[in-house]
C-alpha cells in the first residue's frame, strides 16, 4: 500500500488490525497474530511443561481454542494477556491429564529441559540446568507467576488476569517462588 | 506502566534460558487445523447501549495511549518485547528493500586530521537490497555506484579518485568473491551493515526503553538502549526508530563508545519493502570502450556436496544454525588470498558457507590447516587494527570438542571465532553474540 510519504507497507502486522480481521474470519490474520506472540507463549508453555513435544501439542490446541473463542474476546483486554491465559489454562489441563504427581519431578525436569533447547556454553550451562531444575521444584502456578512477572515484565494486575486469581494471590505466589528459587540457587552458589 | 516490584536478577536469569523452537511442521499443522475450524461468528453490537460501552472503552484506550505517549514515561517491558518480536518478524519476512537514506557522521577533530577525513560528512544515497545479500548503492550527490550480485559473486563499481578531487571515473569488476570475511567479499554495504548490527543489538538488548513516536508522519517506536563494548572501549548509546507498520528500523543514532568512533546518524527517507527487483538492479553496465580493472578472487558458487568433492574433505557444518539464520549459499575456492593481510599460510581448499536472515549474516569457513597448524593466527586480524578482546575457550561438543577456540570481539566489526582442529582452520563470523558463536562452534559436524 503506497502512502504519501514514500513508504510502502508489505503486510499488515498491527495487532489491533490483525485482531479485527481475524474476528471477521480471516484465518491468515489470526495466524499472523499468534505468530507475533508465539515466542512469549512458548516461553510460558515450556517453563510449565518442560518438554518441546508437550509444548507443541499444547500450543496447537491452545491456538485453535483461541481461534474458536475469538468471538468471546473482550475488546478491553490485551490480546497478549488473553492468549497467555488460554495457553496457561491449556498447560494446566495437560498437567492434570498427564496425572503427574503435582509437577515434573526434579530429575525428569533436569534431563528433559536440558535436552530440548541444547546446552548453553561454558559456565552458563551449569547455571541454566540448575535454574531449570529449581523451576521444576515449584508448582505450575508459582512457575507461571515468576515467569510472567520477573521474566516477561507483567505487572501484578496483568499476571492476575492471566492466572485467573486475585493480585494478592499473585504476590504471595511470587514471594514463595522467589524465596524457594533463591534458596536453591544459593545452595548451588550461584547467587 | 509497571509499578509491581520485579526481581531483576531472577528475571535476567530466566530470560537467558533458551526456549526451543517449534518442531518441524508445527505451523503447517496449525494452519490445517484452523482451516477446518468453523469461522468465528461475527462480533456485532446487538443493542444501542453497547455503543456507549464501546465508546467508553475507546476513550479508556485512548487515555492509555496518551499516557504512554507522555515524554519520559518508561515503557513496560512487555511493549519492548512486542517491538522486538515485530522487528524479528519483519526481518524474517524481508525479501527486498529499496529506498533512499541520509547518512551523517561526525568524527572527533584529532581523528579527522589523522585520517584526512572531514569532521562532518553527509551523504544521500539510493539503495536496493535483496535477502540473498545482493545490493546496489548509488551516491545521489556524486558519481559513486556499487553493485553486487550474490548469485554470481560479481561486484561492479564506479569510483572516483580523491586525489583528483573527485573527478574522473574508474570502472572495476571483481569476480569470484567470497560471501564475506575472512576472505575477500564484496565491499561492505554501509546501510545493510549498519542495519544488520543494529537489528542484532536491538534483539539482544536488555531492558530497552521504548516510547511511541512518529517518523515522517507514520506511527513509530523510539527504542533507546546501550551496548557494552568489550574491554575498556565504553558503552554505545543507540536510539533506533522502528516503523510500526513495517517493523523495520528506519532511523539510527549512535553515540558514545570509543572516542574515535564519533557519532553517526542514518535516516531512511523513502522505503519500499518486498517489491520485486530485477536482477539488473544488482549489476552496472559499463560504458562501451571503458577501461575496466578486473580481478578474480577464486570463489565459485557450488552445491555443498560438490564443495566437499572438490575440497577432498568433509566441511564442518553447524547442526544448530544460530538465531534463525538459514543456509543461503556455498562457495568454494581451490586457492584464496592468504588471510590476516597475508600473514597466514596460503588458504587452500576453502569452503565458505553463508547463513542469512534479512540483513543478518553469518559466515562459516573451513580450509586446510596444512603441515604447520601452529603458524595460523587470527584470520581476521588486521595489522594495526583496534585492540580486540580475545577470549580463549575449550569447545565441549561437536567435531571440535576438546579443541581451543578464540572468540574475538572488537568495535566496528562483526564478532568472530576461529579454531584449528580436525586438520582444518575454522572460522565463524557475523551478527552473533559470543554465546551464539560458541554454541555454533560446538554444533559443527563433518557434512554427511
Amino acid at each position: 500500500m503506497a502512502t504519501g510519504n514514500g513508504f510502502e507497507q508489505a503486510a499488515e502486522d498491527d495487532p489491533g488490525r490483525l485482531l479485527d480481521r481475524a474476528r471477521r474470519g480471516d484465518r491468515a490474520a489470526f495466524g499472523a497474530l499468534v505468530r507475533m506472540f508465539d515466542p512469549q507463549l512458548r516461553g510460558l508453555a515450556f517453563s510449565l511443561l518442560g518438554s518441546r513435544e508437550l509444548m507443541d501439542d499444547v500450543l496447537q490446541d491452545a491456538y485453535v481454542r483461541a481461534f474458536r473463542g475469538l468471538a468471546r474476546f473482550e475488546a478491553r483486554a490485551q490480546v497478549s494477556t488473553w492468549l497467555h491465559r488460554i495457553v496457561y489454562n491449556a498447560c494446566l489441563d495437560e498437567l492434570r491429564r498427564a496425572r503427574r504427581r503435582r509437577w515434573l519431578p526434579l530429575a525428569e525436569a533436569r534431563s528433559e529441559l536440558d535436552r530440548d533447547p541444547g546446552p548453553e556454553p561454558g559456565e552458563q550451562v551449569v547455571q541454566a540446568s540448575v535454574l531449570r531444575a529449581a523451576l521444576g521444584e515449584l508448582s505450575p502456578a508459582e512457575r507461571a507467576a515468576v515467569w510472567l512477572v520477573d521474566a516477561q515484565g507483567y505487572d501484578y494486575r496483568e499476571a492476575a488476569s492471566v492466572l485467573g486469581v486475585p493480585e494478592g494471590t499473585v504476590a504471595s505466589r511470587l514471594t514463595r517462588a522467589r524465596s524457594r528459587l533463591r534458596a536453591i540457587l544459593t545452595e548451588e552458589r550461584l547467587s | 506502566m509497571n509499578h509491581s516490584p520485579r526481581d531483576e536478577f531472577l528475571g535476567r536469569m530466566l530470560r537467558e534460558l533458551r526456549v526451543p523452537e517449534h518442531g518441524p511442521g508445527f505451523w503447517e499443522r496449525f494452519e490445517a487445523k484452523i482451516a477446518g475450524a468453523p469461522k468465528p461468528p461475527r462480533h456485532l453490537l446487538r443493542r444501542p447501549g453497547q455503543l456507549l460501552v464501546a465508546a467508553a472503552v475507546v476513550l479508556a484506550v485512548l487515555a492509555g495511549i496518551l499516557i504512554g505517549v507522555l515524554p519520559g514515561t518508561p515503557a513496560r517491558p512487555a511493549l519492548a518485547e512486542i517491538v522486538r518480536q515485530r522487528v524479528a518478524g519483519a526481518i524474517d519476512r524481508l525479501r527486498t528493500l529499496e529506498g533512499e537514506a541520509v547518512l551523517q557522521s561526525r568524527l572527533p577533530a584529532i581523528v579527522a586530521r589523522t585520517h584526512h577525513q572531514p569532521r562532518a560528512s553527509t551523504q544521500r544515497v539510493w539503495f536496493a537490497f535483496a535477502a540473498d545479500g545482493s545490493f546496489r548503492t548509488r551516491v545521489l550527490s556524486g558519481l559513486e555506484d556499487d553493485a553486487y550480485d550474490a548469485r554470481t559473486g560479481i561486484e561492479r563499481l564506479v569510483t572516483t579518485s580523491a586525489s583528483l578531487g573527485g573527478a574522473g571515473r574508474f570502472f572495476v569488476e571483481q569476480r569470484g568473491l567470497a560471501p564475506g570475511a575472512p576472505d575477500q567479499g564484496a565491499e561492505l554495504f554501509a546501510i545493510e551493515q549498519q542495519l544488520g548490527s543494529v537489528v542484532h543489538a536491538l534483539l539482544a538488548a536488555r531492558d530497552p526503553h521504548v516510547r511511541p513516536t512518529t517518523y515522517l508522519g507514520r506511527p513509530a517506536w523510539q527504542v533507546t538502549f546501550r551496548q557494552t563494548l568489550p574491554g575498556r572501549e565504553g558503552v554505545l548509546r543507540l536510539t533506533v526508530t522502528v516503523d510500526q507498520r513495517t517493523g523495520l528500523p528506519v532511523a539510527v543514532h549512535q553515540a558514545g563508545g570509543p572516542a574515535s568512533l564519533g557519532s553517526s546518524d542514518l535516516r531512511i527517507t523513502r522505503l519500499q519493502v518486498n517489491r520485486p527487483l530485477s536482477r539488473r538492479t544488482f549489476t552496472i553496465t559499463f560504458p562501451a570502450g571503458a577501461a575496466v580493472t578486473q580481478e578474480d578472487f577464486g570463489f565459485r558458487r557450488v552445491p555443498l556436496e560438490r564443495a566437499a568433492q572438490l575440497a577432498g574433505y568433509r566441511p564442518l557444518v553447524p547442526q544448530a544454525p544460530p538465531g534463525g539464520l538459514r543456509l543461503s549459499q556455498v562457495r568454494f575456492a581451490q586457492h584464496a588470498m592468504a588471510t590476516a593481510s597475508g600473514t597466514n599460510p596460503p588458504s587452500r581448499k576453502v569452503v565458505s558457507l553463508a547463513y542469512r536472515r534479512g540483513f543478518e549474516q553469518a559466515i562459516i569457513t573451513t580450509r586446510l590447516a596444512g603441515a604447520a597448524p601452529g603458524r595460523w593466527r587470527d584470520p581476521f586480524q588486521t595489522p594495526g587494527g583496534p585492540t580486540a578482546a580475545i577470549q580463549r575457550v575449550t569447545l565441549t561438543g561437536g567435531a571440535l570438542g576438546g579443541d581451543h577456540a578464540y572468540v574475538v570481539v572488537e568495535p566496528g566489526s562483526a564478532p568472530h571465532l576461529w579454531a584449528v582442529g580436525h586438520g582444518l582452520v575454522v572460522t565463524i563470523a557475523g551478527d552473533l553474540s559470543v554465546a551464539e558463536l560458541i554454541h555454533t562452534a560446538e554444533s559443527l559436524q563433518p557434512w554427511k
